[in-house]
């Protein structure tokens, strides 16, 4: 037997049993059409918070403030030595003298607070800047005591406090978002099986016949995994297209101003979004897959 | 294609089927040659139609064994018994038809299943529609047909392949006389090339005046 011969009775099959099961299916296409798109606005929603965390870790910045015994020379040589150091993007010394300039230019209004002052009590520094690849909490925090324990380093600045919170915030949101997607895609998948299941019922007497003229389990089988895979790939697709209509309707030219710097709202990258729906079409084979585990017996 | 004449196609050697502390088939032994046409008759309950199961493993048996055409059916699993029942047509009483398949697909199927190619299909359904007499009626659906049309059907699913075994349990029980001849007819055409045939029937009128062997059965036994 040819495969195409093969694959024709078998899309025939399924394709026949999908219009004669009408509404069974759509039943369950809704079903994964939502699923999705609930576990879609989760991951969306994940998705443009990383995007605004991984904004701000670009702008992750160690100011590392010099003793004030410690010469321009000194402090060149160990801005040097630092550059071979991983996780730096880019290192910028700043002198004492240049350090107070920029204040005067920060403090234009009350200048003369500075021009009183006897000696400039500003200290050299380095600005360190964080390589944007290194998102890791803990290495960022080790990159720092690594700094502030060269002797010639007063001081390191690196907002620990709110790196703290903000991880804490990303794990428990990232437990959250899994659960959840967890939850549904067994939910969805409990659906599957049980219209399968219900399909099967109404077409017990005829699988009892095909068995009687001499069908192999496989020619019972295969229709009804393409019913799956059918039903997974129309299910996934309405509801990524459903996530793509609502996540247009909101952010479509509504970007508040005060949020443009911060972030532009993402959707799923196009190779992600087929992604998705292949791992429609495979919880849709998996449903009938536990449903006909289940039957295929006789 | 049916086999070789006087050789057995079908053995059964003291066969037992048991349903609780029941024996609904008792200690049969029974030998069918190629190209026999048999009957196979006795009152409601004596076990016909549970032979028939047995024949094609709709019931396992509980003792003993069968031998068709070459295969032990106490060795047949689940898994490969699509071979022994590729071997064998079986029509039954309530004509067993797929309602959501046209006449055309429903035999069809026989030969979908064993993997035919859409031409090969076309022919052999077309060619045993017109030997059946159902040709015209090819894109009818089985609940608009009479009986005797769906049971023409069912036969024709049956032969399309040329099975070297019929199989058919009270084929005529639930049609007029008319459409009872015309069934018997078309397996006696099928007997005439060669297959093997056996009917369950408890009808006498079915049996009378023929000159083929008949097996008497009786509270699950054969009567001498």
């Amino acid at each position: 037997m040819s495969l195409i011969s093969n694959f024709y009775i078998y899309f025939k099959g399924a394709f026949q049993d999908f219009i004669n099961n009408a509404l069974i299916h759509t039943i369950t296409i809704i079903t994964i059409a939502l699923s999705l798109l609930v576990v879609g606005a989760f991951g969306l929603f994940f998705l443009n918070v990383n995007n605004v965390i991984d904004s701000w870790k670009q702008g992750i910045r160690i100011m590392a403030y010099f003793d004030s015994h410690v010469s321009e020379r000194r402090s060149l040589d160990i801005m040097e030595n630092l550059k071979i150091l991983k996780g730096i993007n880019e290192i910028k010394y700043i002198s004492k003298d240049d350090a107070i300039k920029y204040l005067e230019k920060k403090m234009k209004r009350h200048k003369e607070l500075l021009n009183n002052l006897r000696e400039n009590p500003l200290p050299a520094s380095l600005d360190i800047q964080i390589h944007p690849k290194l998102t890791d909490w803990n290495e960022i925090e080790e990159l720092a005591i690594k700094i502030e324990n060269i002797p010639e380093i007063k001081e390191v600045e690196y907002g620990k406090g709110w790196l703290n919170k903000v991880t804490t915030f990303i794990d428990l949101f990232k437990i959250t978002c899994l659960t959840i997607g967890f939850i549904l895609i067994i939910t969805t998948l409990f659906i599957i099986s049980n219209t399968i299941r219900l399909v099967f019922y109404s077409r017990k007497e005829e699988i009892e016949i095909m068995r009687l003229i001499g069908a192999t389990n496989s020619f019972i089988k295969v229709p009804f995994y393409l019913e799956g895979i059918m039903q997974g790939f129309i299910g996934g697709l309405f509801g990524l297209a459903a996530l793509y209509l609502i996540f247009i309707s909101i952010f479509s030219g509504q970007v508040p101003d005060w949020s443009q710097n911060i972030f532009q709202p993402l959707f799923f990258p196009f190779w992600f979004s087929i992604n998705i729906i292949i791992f429609s079409m495979f919880i849709g084979w998996v449903g009938c897959y536990i449903s006909l585990k289940q039957f295929i017996r006789l | 294609m049916y086999g070789i004449k006087n050789k057995h196609i079908i053995q059964m050697f003291h066969v037992y089927k048991i349903y609780g502390n029941k024996e609904v088939i008792s200690d049969i032994s029974l030998n069918v040659k190629t190209n026999e046409f048999l009957f196979l008759t006795g009152p409601s309950g004596a076990g016909k139609s549970t032979m028939l199961k047995l024949l094609y493993v709709g019931e396992p048996i509980s003792k003993g064994q069968i031998i068709i055409d070459g295969l032990n059916l106490v060795r047949i699993t689940k898994h490969n018994v699509h071979v022994l029942r590729r071997k064998i047509g079986i029509i039954f009483q309530d004509f067993k038809l797929i309602i959501s398949k046209n006449v055309y697909n429903n035999v069809a199927l026989v030969l979908e299943a064993k993997g035919y190619s859409r031409k090969k299909i076309s022919q052999k359904v077309n060619s045993i529609l017109e030997l059946v007499g159902m040709k015209k009626l090819a894109y009818a659906y089985p609940p608009s047909l009479s009986g005797g049309e769906q049971q023409r059907v069912a036969v024709a699913r049956a032969i399309v392949d040329d099975p070297p075994i019929i199989l058919a349990d009270e084929p005529t029980g639930s049609l007029d006389p008319d459409s009872a001849i015309t069934i018997i007819e078309l397996l006696n055409d099928y007997h005439k090339r060669g297959g093997t045939v056996i009917i369950a029937t408890h009808d006498r009128s079915l049996i009378n005046g023929t000159n083929r062997r008949v097996v008497y059965l009786d509270n699950g036994m054969i009567e001498k």
